[in-house]
């Protein structure tokens, strides 16, 4: 039986396809077999931020409505034989989803792969709500500001009460947070919130810490998902939260911010 | 008919199927035929867009005896000249044969649910009326109203939800069932109510979330959203945090916004209550 797991943050914008498609990368390459769920009815960009957008020929709506099987619309990764993407269908909307359809499928999925992501849309509406309603884990992506901490408040309240463990009564989804766009000199001069700030106010603790980086635009852009980008600080942080996902006990890295070497000091950088 | 029959579809003629309707139950409560239909009619006129030909369900059940066929005949056809009309008997022991007399059916009353709807609403609705009337309409039986699952409020607890006007009525008196004790956090865009007695969660309240009681609210936490105390009017109750950030504070109605808490009491732990007709906030001493 495989794992749900539900990428959401209430607020647009913050990360939370570029997580999903880190996270199924790290995970595929720990071996897990995994497939990751574009929920975003319509405004589908997971199979761009995976690089297999133009492989997609069925999609999430066309399983729900029994056009094809699950099989065929699942897209097998290029890099990593283990790893499936469910794109979303661009043409339809969110009233696509039917709570028995979604089901359908996640149960299928749960029978075949060891982790199921689903990529949660922005907002709390009917796409937010199926893509997180199943989920045995949470992944609650949050920006450093205090906009995307409060949407995120809401969207912990309505899983813990609205979720389908909720409502039959099982142990609670299990929630984490992920900080991205950090940046610990902005903290550290007191213009953005800290780790312990966030953690404060929202009671949940911190899985990982992705810091603000430009190589994470270029690996959405080219379809790369920048964990797969070793060198990069964004990369290496996205495989420390996969690696405590999966149990691992690791150090939070790229928190503090960097002391320039004698040479930048010297001649700028 | 001959319009249906040179139609002619495939389709039945009829559709025979199930509906919920919401009828007024007209409790008679004294069998005085003139006084009944005055004070009928002076009710009609009250509010003539509501009641004017409204169809009611007759219910004998609080007469001391029921009275015979003649008598019942005469009971109906005043109660149509105050401008009812009377649909049928409410069940209850020996209506049946009486409603057979007078070619009407008898329906089936929840009783207990309709005593209880009238208990809750008798202190306000009831009140301003002069004096007693002959008889009361109220509304029996009502079907739940439909929760939406996006926009349901109050999640986590057995609840009902807290309606925007709390009742401006004394709390019903109710303390024996203890109070609502619920594990925090409370977050964003949640909303709690402990109907008739106290709320206490174990946990923070975020920002944007709303916990009311009409007893007192406890919050073992930081208290940064709303906090509602004797939603119902009762002015002794109290509001209590570990962690004083809230963004509104009420009680019994005497509510304060706070922009930014002053130094005294922001993150402290608080007790806030009435003052004669004054929100008082001091910091506890722990």
């Amino acid at each position: 039986m495989g794992e749900i797991i539900v990428v959401t943050s209430g607020k647009g914008g913050v990360g939370k396809t570029t997580t999903s498609a880190s996270l199924a990368c790290g995970f595929a390459a720990k071996g897990k077999k995994t497939a990751v769920v574009d929920f975003d009815i319509g405004l589908r960009n997971l199979d761009l931020i995976m690089g297999c957008e133009r492989r997609v020929v069925y999609d999430f709506v066309n399983v729900i409505h029994g056009d094809c099987t699950l099989k065929q619309a699942l897209i097998r990764d290029k890099r990593f034989d283990n790893l499936y993407v469910l794109a979303a269908s661009q043409t339809k909307d969110k009233d696509a989803l039917t709570q028995d359809g979604v089901e359908r499928v996640i149960d299928q999925l749960r029978a075949d792969f060891d982790i199921v992501i689903c990529d949660s849309p922005a907002g709390i509406e009917r796409g937010a709500f199926y893509a997180m309603y199943f989920a045995d884990r949470a992944v609650v992506v949050v920006n450093p500001e205090v906009s995307s901490v409060r949407d995120s408040d809401r969207v912990l309240g309505i899983m813990s009460s609205k979720s389908r463990r909720a409502e039959q009564g099982q142990t609670s989804v299990k929630e984490h947070l992920l900080l991205t766009r950090y940046a610990p000199d902005r903290v550290e001069k007191g213009d953005m919130m800290s780790v312990a700030d966030v953690e404060e106010i929202l009671g949940v603790k911190v899985i990982g810490v992705i810091p603000e980086a430009p190589e994470v635009l270029s690996a959405s852009n080219s379809g790369v998902p920048v964990i797969l980008d070793e060198n990069a600080d964004a990369g290496q942080a996205y495989g420390d939260a996969v690696a405590r996902l999966l149990g691992e006990d690791r150090p939070m890295r790229f928190i503090e911010p960097k002391r320039k070497g004698f040479f930048q000091r010297m001649f700028g950088s | 008919m001959a319009a249906n029959a040179s139609g002619a579809r495939a389709e039945p003629a009829f559709e025979l199927r199930s509906g919920q309707f919401s009828l007024m139950l007209l409790s008679i409560r004294r069998l005085n035929a003139n006084e009944l239909q005055s004070a009928l009619a002076d009710h009609v006129a009250q509010a003539p867009a509501l009641l004017q030909g409204a169809a009611v369900v007759l219910d004998l059940s609080a007469l001391d005896a029921l009275p015979n066929f003649a008598r019942l005949g005469d009971l109906i056809a005043r109660i149509q000249a105050a401008g009812l009309r009377c649909l049928a008997l409410a069940e209850s022991p020996g209506v049946e044969s009486l409603a057979h007399s007078v070619g009407l059916p008898t329906l089936g009353v929840d009783r207990k649910r309709a005593r209880r709807d009238a208990q809750k609403e008798s202190p306000v609705a009831h009140a301003p009326a002069p004096e007693p009337a002959a008889v009361t309409a109220r509304e029996p039986a009502r079907s739940h109203a439909f929760r939406d699952p996006e926009t349901a409020p109050l999640p986590l607890s057995s609840e009902p939800p807290r309606t925007s006007n709390p009742r401006p009525g004394p709390t019903e008196a109710a303390v024996s069932q203890g109070p609502l004790v619920l594990p925090g956090p409370i977050r964003s865009g949640q909303q709690i109510y402990a109907r008739g007695r106290d709320l206490i969660i174990t946990g923070p309240v975020s920002a944007g979330a709303e916990v009311a009681a009409d007893g007192c609210v406890h919050v073992y936490g930081r208290l940064s959203g709303k906090a509602l105390a004797g939603a119902s009017g009762d002015l002794r109750a109290r509001v209590y945090c570990l962690s004083f950030a809230a963004e509104l504070v009420s009680i019994a109605g005497n509510f304060k916004v706070f922009e930014a808490a002053s130094r005294e009491i922001a993150g402290k732990a608080v007790e806030i209550f009435l003052d004669d007709g004054r929100l008082d906030i001091r910091p506890l001493a722990l």
